[in-house]
């Protein structure tokens, strides 16, 4: 656990103040929070599991495409693992730009990321007590093509 | 001279490990993650391989050999050894900590 995937729950704070800077006109945060049914099904709370030192360098690796790829000054992205309750964040996504069109574009381009490429899985419990492991996107290598 | 070979065997006890009845292995720490940890019934299993090296792709016939469950899963899992995500063909060594990665569902 460290600075990308956590344990503990998700501060929106303390990302703001590393990501402080003046020369940003635009704020763009986002969360993913646990939503409380998936397919027609009450859901009444979420395990995230995650290969937690693969993750970190993927969340590390988005951060750095996104301010290569988009005119923003700022990029934090967290996730957080265990056992999560209804409306708790399971994402956090934080980017400073100059302007807002790089700032929204850029924040929607990291969570895209998150959801193909980060080692992260989530359960899904019930209200009726069952569980269940959602169906995910399969992870490719850099040097290879989607199948 | 009825005893030499005897007294040969004594002097490079060594010798006697390497014979061709000996069968060389490694041993790999595989974690299954998501739901394939429900597939094999635990986490993590210590996984023995034969030979010095073996690929990726032979852990993972050895793996559905032991773990039929795992046949509709496998087309669709990602391998990393370490915090690096590997191809069929990469050699694993003995001590490697390997990770069978199935669709994942972040986010």
């Amino acid at each position: 656990m460290g600075r990308w995937i956590t344990e503990e729950p998700l501060a929106l704070e303390p990302l703001l103040q590393e990501t402080e800077d003046p020369s940003c006109g635009a704020l763009v945060v986002f969360y993913g929070t646990v939503r409380d049914h998936n397919d027609g099904r009450p859901v009444r709370a979420m395990t995230y599991e995650a290969h937690v030192s693969l993750a970190e360098k993927v969340l590390r690796e988005i951060e750095a495409e996104v301010l290569e790829r988009f005119d923003v000054r700022q990029c934090r992205i967290q996730h957080r693992v265990g056992l999560l309750q209804l409306g708790e964040p399971s994402v956090l996504i934080v980017v400073r730009a100059g302007h807002r069109d790089a700032a929204y574009a850029a924040s929607r381009y990291a969570i895209d990321e998150v959801k193909q490429r980060a080692p992260i899985w989530k359960e899904e419990h019930y209200a009726d007590g069952d569980s269940r492991y959602l169906d995910g996107v399969p992870l490719t290598r850099k040097d290879e093509t989607p199948a | 001279m009825r005893n030499a070979p005897f007294k040969s065997a004594i002097r490079n006890p060594v010798r006697l490990k390497t014979g061709p009845a000996t069968v060389i292995s490694m041993k790999v720490k595989v974690t299954f993650y998501g739901g394939l940890k429900q597939e094999v019934g635990s986490k993590q299993q210590i996984i023995e391989l034969p030979g010095e090296s073996a690929t990726v792709a032979t852990l993972a016939e050895v793996l559905l050999a032991r773990y039929p469950a795992l046949a509709p899963r496998l087309a669709t899992v990602a391998y990393a050894v370490g915090d690096t995500l590997v191809g069929p063909e990469h050699l694993l060594r003995d001590g490697d900590e390997a990770a069978l990665l199935p669709p994942v569902s972040g986010g």
